[in-house]
Formats: structure tokens, C-alpha cells, sequence
């Protein structure tokens, strides 16, 4: 990192702004659901694609439609993925959301040249063979009790999904939350300490995806 | 899971109804919402399928349209329709999309349906086949728009090639659209190269009984009707308890609350 950089770092955490949400916008993908959705929420929130500006926000969201690798490459080249390491290394609760979880780890199968973000050690798969080639539909997913919302009756609900490809972390412990899909269990969330990540699309997935995000917004933890 | 995804014909300005692929008005968006309640039935059903039916390309306007709609809905979106380029996918995942539906491309334009999927991810691309029985019962298949209409032999079509780029497949009959006849379940059978695939099937649904007992079909992942009037009201729910009365699998949801979700 340059140094006006390194200052500008500084400065924005001296300036940071401790209700506001920032959705990294790095110019792939479906950033108008989030929006609508973080919206509908009341959240106070804005895009963020200046990575100075990172640091400002005390809860980041990192959404993903599309393929791992033109991803990877546009956090990189626009200096986003970088700056959202440092402020997750630095306590800020990020939440990556779909393709965004799965940038949260190192590899995928979907772009083996492309590096992740490796806060989570974690590679990512294809599916295995299967009736279908994704993951595609409401699906039930499986809630790890510390990750249980409080007055819930069930630690089961329903969330959408699309998906090819599908997160395995190295550490078992990270895992928040799992949904069966064919033969096998995918991770479906993910969390560790403030950094966390749902396989599922909570700006689609009805009020209980609407919650998801409320939430988080309010408390930058994970709870489904 | 299951799915029952609704239809919206939309040319940028107004919705339309369609009878074998004959579109007939039937307002813009502020109608839309009066007479429909849109977005109540939005949270009837696991997804929308927006067709844009202007016959031509698509424009900033409808980009700019389709994000209005989007605005409070909180299901998957698809599109499909008048998509000739990389910029206007981009332009309609930039406005709400989340899954773009290819039916012509998949044999006039197949690197642009590879080029999304590279982008994109396959899951991110549908494939639409719009079939209808000839007078000697064979499956014919449809694809282009008005004046530039193709229709070949189902068997003539490299199928598997069409869809390797796509992550599902809507199988649509052009004979039962709109007709509230139900859907012609027995054609399936026509389309077994085809039946690796999660179908969403389209076309005929009249009624909460015809969505619920094709759901029953094990072949079968999601109904697509794009017959609002049919299911004006409280339809869509009655077609979704019909479902799960009868063992369907679909998902349950709760509407959003800001006094339930429990943050600490």
C-alpha cells in the first residue's frame, strides 16, 4: 500500500462513521436487490467504491452475482479487496453475500487463476454431479444454535439460493449454518469472529431475508 | 423445493396478457399495482419472470422500468427478451435482474449466452423453449419475434449444445398459453434428451389445481403462469396451499417485520 494511501486509511478511521452500512460496489453484479432490500429495511446505508472510504463504514456487506473470477479480478483491480481485508483485520463485522461469501475465501474451482480474499480459509467447488447443474430454489438451512435468532421455534428455515459452485471451508467450526442439496450438505453461512458470509440470497428470500439483513445492519452479527 | 415463479409481460410502459403468443394490454404500472397489487402477489410466489415483449433490443427506458418494479420485490427475478448484447445484460442486472432467460440466442446468438455465463456464472442463465404440437403431433419449436418467427422440428435442434451454457430450462407450450386449459403434462415425455434438467414448465394454468398437480410431477421443479388474471387475488396462495396439501415441498416464509427480527 502507497502511502497516501496508508494516510488516507488513517484518516477515514478518524472520521468513521458508526451507523452506516457500506455495500461494496465493484461494478459486478446485482447491487440494486441489496439496495432495495437494505431500503425496505430502513437501513441507513450507502455504495461504497472508493476504497479510502471503507474504513468509514462499521458494517460492510460484499454481494456477488456472477463468476468468481471477473470478481476477484474487479476487487482487485479497484482496490475494494483490499480494503475490505484491512477493515475486517481491523473488527469491522463484513458479510459476503452469495458469490460474496465465497470470495471471502482463498480458490475456486470456477477460476482457479483468480485469488480470493482469504479471510477464511476456504476453497470453493462445483457442485457435485447431480439431477440438476445448480443449486436453484428455496431451500431449508440447517442453523449451528449460536447462529439461531433469540425467540426462534426452529432452527430451520428457508432461504434462496442460486448457486453452481458451493464453499468449503478447512475449519468445520466456521460453519453457521448447512442445507442439504442432493446427496450432499453444502455450507450454506459461514462465520468467523466478525467476519461472515450466507450462500443464500437474503434480499431474496422474503421477509426472513429481509430480517437477515436487518439484523446485521443493526448488530453486525449473523443470526438466521 | 419446489417453486411457482409468476409471469409479467412487459414492454418498458404497460402489461400485457398473451393468448398463444397474442398480447393483449392491460395497463401500465400504476394499474398494475391498483388492480394486482403486485407486490402482495409477489409475496405469494417463490419468483418473478419479467418477458420483455417490445420486440425490440433492450432500452435504457425498460432497464429504468424494469428497477421501478424491482424496487419492492424481494424474490429472484429473471428476464428474458430483446437482450442482443454483453451491455444490456449488464444493464439489466444492474437494474434488478438476477437471472436472464435466452430462447432465440440459444441457437441464433450461443456465444452471447456463453459470454453471460462466463460473466455471470451459469446459474445466472435460462434457457426457454417455446414448443408447440404440429397437426401430426410432432413437437415443433418456436423461437424469434414478429416477422422474424423460426419454427423447426424439436428432433432438427441440437439440444444439448443449446443448453450448455444454461443452469435451467423453461419448457413453454405455445398451444396452451393463456388458454387456461391447464399444461400439457404428456409432452413432457417428448423432451427426455432433456430430462437431466430441472424443468420450469409454462403455459395453461388456469387455476390453483392445474399449478398444483403439475407440481406433483416429479420431472417437474417450477410453474411459470403468466396468467394474471387467472390468478387475480389471493390465487397464487390458494395454488400454493393446494400444492402443500398435496405434499408438494414448496418454501415458507414470513413477511417482514421491523418489531420481529429479534436484533440484539
Amino acid at each position: 500500500m502507497t502511502e497516501w494511501m496508508a494516510l488516507g486509511y488513517l484518516n477515514s478511521f478518524l472520521t468513521r462513521k458508526m451507523a452506516a452500512l457500506g455495500v461494496a460496489d465493484y461494478g459486478v453484479g446485482n447491487m440494486r436487490s441489496v439496495a432495495n432490500a437494505l431500503n425496505k429495511i430502513g437501513a441507513e446505508w450507502e455504495l461504497v467504491n472508493d476504497p479510502l472510504k471503507v474504513p468509514q463504514y462499521s458494517r460492510l456487506l460484499l454481494p456477488g452475482v456472477g463468476a468468481f473470477g471477473p470478481a476477484a479480478m474487479r476487487l482487485g483491480e479497484t482496490g475494494l479487496g483490499k480494503a475490505l481485508v484491512l477493515a475486517a483485520q481491523a473488527g469491522t463485522p463484513l458479510m459476503g453475500i452469495c458469490l460474496g461469501m465465497q470470495l471471502l475465501g482463498r480458490t475456486s474451482e470456477e477460476s482457479p487463476s483468480t485469488q480470493g480474499l482469504a479471510l477464511l480459509e476456504a476453497s470453493t467447488v462445483r457442485l457435485p454431479p447431480h439431477h440438476s447443474v445448480t443449486n436453484t430454489g428455496f431451500r431449508k438451512v440447517q442453523v449451528v444454535a449460536a447462529f439461531r435468532r433469540p425467540n426462534s421455534s426452529t432452527l430451520v428455515c428457508d432461504y434462496y439460493f442460486n448457486h453452481g459452485y458451493h464453499f468449503v471451508p478447512e475449519d468445520v467450526s466456521v460453519v453457521a449454518a448447512a442445507t442439504q442439496w442432493a446427496e450432499v450438505e453444502i455450507v450454506s453461512a459461514v462465520s468467523r469472529d466478525n467476519v461472515m458470509g450466507v450462500q443464500f440470497h437474503p434480499e431474496k428470500s422474503q421477509g426472513q431475508g429481509l430480517a437477515v439483513l436487518d439484523r446485521f445492519a443493526r448488530s453486525g452479527h449473523l443470526l438466521l | 423445493m419446489k417453486r411457482i415463479i409468476l409471469g409479467l409481460l412487459f414492454d418498458g410502459n404497460d402489461f400485457y396478457l398473451s393468448r398463444n403468443f397474442r398480447l393483449q394490454r392491460l395497463g401500465d404500472m400504476s394499474w398494475l399495482r391498483t388492480n394486482f397489487q403486485i407486490f402482495d402477489l409477489a409475496s405469494q410466489v417463490d419468483e418473478i419472470a419479467v418477458f420483455h415483449v417490445a420486440r425490440t433490443e433492450v432500452s435504457p427506458d425498460f432497464s429504468r422500468s424494469l428497477a421501478e418494479l424491482a424496487e419492492g420485490l424481494f424474490v429472484p427475478i429473471s428476464v428474458g427478451g430483446g437482450i442482443r448484447s454483453l451491455e444490456d445484460a449488464d444493464s439489466l442486472f444492474r437494474a434488478g435482474a438476477d437471472r436472464l432467460m435466452f430462447s432465440n440466442c440459444l441457437v441464433a446468438n450461443p456465444r452471447l449466452v456463453n459470454q453471460i455465463a462466463d460473466k455471470y456464472g451459469r446459474q445466472a442463465v435460462i434457457g426457454v423453449i417455446n414448443f408447440f404440437h404440429s397437426q401430426n403431433d410432432e413437437i415443433l419449436v418456436r423461437r424469434g419475434s414478429a416477422g422474424k418467427i423460426v419454427t423447426e422440428k424439436l428432433d432438427d435442434l441440437p439440444l444439448t449444445q443449446m443448453t450448455a451454457a444454461v443452469g435451467e430450462l423453461v419448457l413453454q407450450s405455445v398451444d396452451r398459453d393463456g388458454s387456461g386449459q391447464g399444461f400439457p403434462v404428456t409432452s413432457l415425455s417428448r423432451f427426455m434428451e432433456l430430462d437431466s434438467w430441472p424443468w420450469i414448465v409454462a403455459g395453461g394454468f388456469g387455476s390453483f389445481e392445474h399449478v398444483s398437480q403439475v407440481l406433483m410431477d416429479t420431472r417437474v421443479q417450477a410453474v411459470l403462469t403468466s396468467n394474471l388474471l387467472a390468478f387475480v387475488g389471493d390465487g397464487l396462495m390458494r395454488a400454493r396451499r393446494s400444492a402443500l396439501d398435496l405434499g408438494v415441498t414448496l418454501a415458507k416464509w414470513e413477511l417482514f417485520s421491523e418489531d420481529t427480527t429479534d436484533a440484539p
